[in-house]
């Protein structure tokens, strides 16, 4: 048998670069529970497959000026037990503690959930509730953008031939509370029915709500921010009531379709619920300060 | 196209061999290397048939290029135990009635290994999601639970 494949694993960002340029059908390898699916199904038919598990520069998880800078091959189980996530983004530790099986999260990385652009990924809706933005590296620099102009549909990013992933940010807030809801058909090893994070943040003399983000996932080609639903909670003062508008608001404004996991029709219906529930937990997370 | 050459621990013995670049590392530790134990189920990471474990966290070994375990430790459950010595995870697993078909058991004690090993305390709810990537399809996901706990209560 005859390898379809060259494998390569490059020990700096300068070689990975340089063997994009040389294998233009490569397929980036990260932690492999996506493309290895991909793989075994003739999905891509790359030439080359270039592991980053040699680049020390995407792992880790720091504080730079404010900010939390996670590296892209950051581990689904490194996220959740991170000290400083486990501190600063509840949320993010949630959805990272839900995704696929111990094995998976083991394996699969923050990078690799972002770049397979699944509409269903749990931990995008955290990360752009959270604000977050993905730095894009190729030989020519780095460019940071935020998460959300990442996703062109599902599969697809706005990334380009020789670029890839390197970090995702996001800034510490105070007052703020964020909260991740998700709906599977089982407790674990479930593709998201539909997913959905909000956080939240107020002015901690007068109480009002400074900034709000509602993002929700398989909802949509990509994972959505719902601004309707952030506009009428922005400057006023939280209630019981304005959540339940709120998660009406959402409801409507989005777009689900049938698939094999659900139906638009329940989609909607459920989006009320999670929407709700999300927005709750994360005022409680601010009145607990 | 060429073969890599590859080092790696299996099972504690310090191994070298020339791999195609596109084998998965379940393929190569069953029809390579002989080692049937680990189970070949749906090739996806669904069903955690196919669990080893690798630097201390289990994986699925579909899911693993057999070029991605340079300079790694690999542990299957032919590594785990004998059958003069079984490991006392088996010895429970049999005392509590935890294995029907079969099929799913030795990712299931490899899942419980590396709970154990990182854990040696852990509560009935850690038990359980330690083992929420391996499906059993007799559901004889109780029993598998009791034994692991067993151990623990053993031990401690």
């Amino acid at each position: 048998m005859v390898s379809r494949f060259e494998y390569y694993r490059p020990k700096c960002l300068d070689e990975a670069f340089k063997l994009m340029a040389e294998n233009p059908d490569y397929s980036l390898l990260a932690g492999g529970t996506d493309l290895m699916v991909k793989l075994k199904d003739n999905m891509v038919k790359p030439t080359a497959v270039i592991d980053l598990d040699g680049l020390q520069e995407l792992k880790g998880i720091n504080f730079e000026a404010g900010r939390i800078v996670v590296g892209a091959l950051t581990t689904h189980t490194q996220l959740e037990q991170s000290e400083i996530i486990n501190k600063h983004a509840v949320a993010l530790v949630k959805a990272a503690g839900i995704v696929g099986s111990p094995q998976i999260r083991n394996k699969g990385t923050v990078g690799g959930n972002i770049g397979n652009a699944s509409p269903a990924a749990d931990t995008v809706p955290v990360l752009i509730a959270l604000g977050a933005e993905v730095a894009l590296s190729s030989k020519e620099g780095v460019k940071t953008i935020p998460l959300e102009e990442l996703f062109l549909g599902p599969g697809r990013t706005v990334l380009k031939p020789g670029e890839l992933i390197t970090s995702i940010s996001f800034k510490v807030a105070t007052h703020q509370g964020c909260s991740f809801q998700k709906l599977g058909k089982r407790k674990a090893l479930a593709i998201s029915v539909i997913n959905a994070c909000a956080s939240m943040e107020i002015d901690p003399e007068t109480k009002v709500i400074k900034k709000v983000r509602i993002a929700l996932g398989s909802v949509a080609a990509t994972a959505v921010r719902v601004s309707e639903g952030e506009v009428l909670l922005e400057g006023k003062y939280y209630s019981p009531e304005l959540i339940n508008e709120v998660a009406e608001v959402v409801g409507e404004a989005i777009k689900p379709i049938d698939d094999v996991r659900s139906t638009a029709v329940y989609r909607k219906l459920v989006a009320r619920v999670l929407v709700r529930r999300a927005l709750e937990e994360a005022w409680s997370q601010i009145a607990s300060y | 196209m060429s073969k890599l050459t590859i080092n790696f621990v299996l099972n504690n013995q310090k191994m070298s061999a020339q791999v195609e670049s596109d084998m998965r590392l379940v393929d190569f530790l069953r029809d390579e290397m002989g080692l049937t134990g680990t189970k070949f189920g749906c090739g996806e990471g669904d069903c955690g048939a196919c669990t080893v474990i690798i630097d201390g966290q289990t994986a699925n070994s579909c899911l693993v290029l057999v070029p991605q375990i340079e300079g790694k430790e690999v542990t299957t459950i032919e590594g785990i135990g004998s059958y003069e010595h079984l490991h006392p995870l088996q010895e429970a697993f049999i005392e509590e009635g935890a294995v029907q078909c079969g099929f799913c058991t030795p990712g299931m004690l490899l899942s419980a290994k590396a709970l154990l090993d990182g854990n040696p305390n852990p509560k009935r709810l850690q038990i359980i999601r330690s083992i929420s990537g391996n499906l059993c399809r007799c559901t004889g996901y109780t029993k598998i639970a009791n034994a692991i706990e067993k151990v623990v209560k053993t031990k401690s």
